[in-house]
């Protein structure tokens, strides 16, 4: 089972069970291997790269082209760097370690806020990319009520159990992430509070 | 000058602009969609353009009721800026003329 933790040194710790981590470094495989090509004009074809790098202007195809000769290597560059950072925090290949040992004993993945947030948008990524799979894109109401058994296939079933996980984990993460970051992030002349992160 | 949005003056003149003020011609859109949650749309609101949890909020939920926000007002190349980055954290963001 996951679980997320806020320290008192601005970090996020993330436990994942071995069979999550197994999930996880395969959807993010999938998303990188995906990525690799995206910038061939080609692949906007697929619906999921076309919601990854989506119409920046909604009437005018040709801006909208413009905009994605621009933008859309640094974007996929940036995309895929996040899925490196979390692939090598997952396998433990991050260096220098990321690994924390919880007092109960289980191992934790020591995440700074920058981490976190290459995690944030990562898991955003991967479930853009589950749901174009699924076929959704833009009705907004697709995943309001539960998955049908009798209506789905297996497959479909499987992704959307993986779609609605990958929520639940990216849920707990903007909980504890807020927890660290909350009140840095709206520090400035205009933010209301307290403004002391007890340091 | 610095681009970024980091006062709530912003957001209130960003709605001035919807009803067709004049100085600033382009807005960036935040547009509903059936993926992103509710709590990180919020969190990127802060985060990013420096709103206040309140203002933040607001936005998010206007985006999740109507459809859509305006979520800042500016020149072209600083919308440009903005949607980009949107689209770095996966929210669906475009831009267009502040009259459109």
């Amino acid at each position: 089972m996951s679980a997320f933790l806020a320290t008192t040194d601005g970090r996020v710790l993330a436990h994942f069970d071995a069979s999550e981590v197994d999930v996880l470094l395969s959807l993010s495989r999938q998303f990188s291997a995906l990525l690799h090509d995206a910038a061939d004009p080609a692949h906007l074809v697929d619906p999921a790269i076309a919601r990854l790098f989506p119409a920046a202007y909604r009437d005018d195809a040709a801006a909208s082209d413009e905009f994605r000769r621009y933008t859309q290597k640094d974007l996929a560059s940036a995309k895929l760097h996040a899925a490196d950072r979390v692939q090598s925090a997952l396998d433990g290949t991050a260096e220098p370690s990321l690994e924390v040992v919880l007092p109960d004993g289980r191992v934790a993945i020591g995440l700074s806020v920058e981490d976190g947030w290459s995690w944030l948008r990562h898991l955003t990524d991967l479930r853009l990319t589950l749901a174009a799979r699924m076929g959704v894109v833009d009705d907004t109401a697709a995943f309001d009520d539960e998955p049908d058994p009798d209506v789905l296939t297996e497959d479909e079933l499987l992704t959307r159990s993986l779609f609605d996980w990958v929520g639940y984990v990216q849920e707990l993460f903007v909980a504890a992430l807020e927890d660290v970051a909350g009140t840095d992030t709206i520090a400035g002349p205009s933010a209301s509070g307290p403004s002391s992160t007890g340091e | 000058m610095t681009p970024t949005l980091s006062d709530t003056d912003t957001s209130r003149s960003a709605e001035l602009h919807e009803e067709g003020a004049h100085a600033s011609p382009w807005v960036a859109i935040v547009w509903n969609d059936p993926v992103n949650l509710m709590s990180y749309v919020s969190f990127v609101f802060r985060s990013y353009f420096g709103y206040s949890r309140p203002e933040a909020e607001r936005l998010m939920l206007r985006v999740h009721n109507d459809g859509r926000a305006v979520v800042a007002t500016g020149n072209r190349e600083e919308m440009e800026r903005h949607v980009e980055a949107m689209h770095g954290y996966g929210l669906w963001a475009s831009i267009a003329k502040a009259d459109e």
